[in-house]
């Protein structure tokens, strides 16, 4: 437990350093773009890793430890690249953060869908079909990311996207996170049971509230 | 011929046209169609050949719009028509279509049992990934054989778009329908225990 607080105050620290890069540029008079976006998007990103840190110390949604590594790294991932500008530099950058971010998308899909189906009773969904599903919710996630990507761009010119290289290169890591997720959940489905997964994520109260619910308002 | 019989008829016969038009199209080095083709024929002839029964009218909708776009790339091959506003939409309609009806034979035939929501919400994510892998497809076809069926980041994204936005259209009509059918529950044909034999 204390090994596991030392690692988060980690995790949030180095959200922390980055944001401090970020401005002490600044007041070396760097142009504001190259401060203000990065230091947001580090503090943006502290603040999304501290709400699954939070629900675990609280007990309403412990996330395995894994889960909130790999939150964690992919957040991490993008902010270095935002601060030290590896996304201009670095060719392989945005493949990896989208790889990265693809695989997280999909679990978090694959924890959603696999739950529902085991406490909604009229939902079923063989195990055969489970990847499909944590490949398309990944690859989905891809294609509105990207477009809210281009609709900043023509309505803010924030010039996120590059190219069609690029973009298809993005969505091209996107299916193969998506994939690695489907091949990784599969696995993980003929070891563990949903109502394992349950117990250990500590939603079984939510899910069977949740679950009556969505019965009931199928019976009506 | 009453109308199973000749949705039935229909469905045999788009067959072969499906088979001619992939060959086609694996001359022309036409990834798209040639993937598409082929897991078209895949989504028709399952219920025609394995399935005991049919959704209809599900199954001859999905069928007819699966086959469209290759009418227009037969069309467009033959008379070399310009056309290329039609033949875009044709493919997009091919993919809400794939998109589509590729849950609905998993349902239909894989043992499946989902409500409307679910049903939806997978139809949704099933059309927009469909439509990702379709454009990667498209992509693939530029760098390996130095066509150019995306010409730039605009039109991909103006497709992309198009697919999101039609891939919720078409969820929401099947919604409608099933809420105006009164159909709460969409199960596996077999569940069902589905008398009717048609193929």
């Amino acid at each position: 437990m204390r090994s596991e607080r030392l690692l988060f105050i980690l995790f949030l620290a180095a959200f922390l350093v980055m944001a401090a890069v970020s401005f002490e540029r600044y007041s070396r008079g760097v142009h504001l773009d190259y401060y203000l976006y990065p230091a947001i998007t580090c503090l943006v990103s502290a603040a999304l890793l501290t709400l699954p840190i939070i629900l675990r110390w609280k007990g309403t949604l412990t996330l395995p430890m894994w889960f909130i590594s790999l939150i964690f790294l992919a957040l991490f991932l993008h902010c270095v690249g935002v601060v030290e500008r590896f996304y201009d530099d670095i060719s392989w950058w945005d493949n990896l953060t989208h790889f990265l971010s693809s695989m997280l998308v999909s679990a978090m899909g694959f924890m959603a869908v696999y739950l529902v189906d085991w406490y909604v009773e009229e939902i079923y969904i063989p195990v055969k079909v489970m990847p499909f599903i944590i490949v398309a919710v990944g690859c989905s996630f891809g294609v509105l990311w990207e477009i809210m990507e281009w609709s900043a761009d023509l309505v803010l010119a924030t010039g996120m996207q590059y190219s069609l290289d690029d973009t298809m290169q993005d969505l091209l890591m996107d299916l193969l996170g998506a994939f690695t997720m489907g091949v990784l959940g599969w696995f993980f489905l003929h070891h563990r049971s949903p109502g394992e997964l349950a117990q250990e994520l500590g939603v079984e109260k939510q899910f069977s509230r949740l679950g009556a619910w969505w019965d009931e308002r199928n019976s009506q | 011929m009453d109308r199973s019989s000749a949705s039935a008829f229909l469905r045999h016969a788009l067959l072969p046209f499906l088979g001619l038009m992939v060959t086609v199209s694996i001359w022309d080095q036409r990834l798209f169609f040639m993937i598409l083709g082929i897991w078209s024929i895949y989504l028709i002839a399952y219920p025609l050949y394995r399935g005991r029964c049919v959704r209809e009218p599900l199954m001859t909708i999905s069928a007819i719009l699966l086959s469209l776009p290759f009418l227009v790339y037969a069309l467009d091959r033959a008379l070399d028509l310009p056309w290329v506003f039609w033949v875009r939409l044709s493919e997009l309609m091919a993919v809400y279509a794939v998109g589509l009806f590729t849950f609905v034979h998993l349902v239909s035939y894989h043992d499946m049992r989902l409500d409307r929501l679910s049903l939806v919400f997978l139809c949704t994510v099933s059309t927009i990934s469909m439509g990702m892998v379709f454009m990667l497809g498209q992509y693939l076809n530029n760098l390996i054989f130095k066509t150019v069926f995306i010409e730039s980041n605009s039109i991909l994204m103006q497709d992309l778009a198009l697919t999101s936005i039609g891939a919720l259209a078409m969820s929401s009509l099947l919604y409608m329908y099933m809420v105006r059918k009164g159909i709460r529950i969409i199960r596996s044909l077999e569940e069902e225990s589905c008398q009717e034999v048609k193929g």
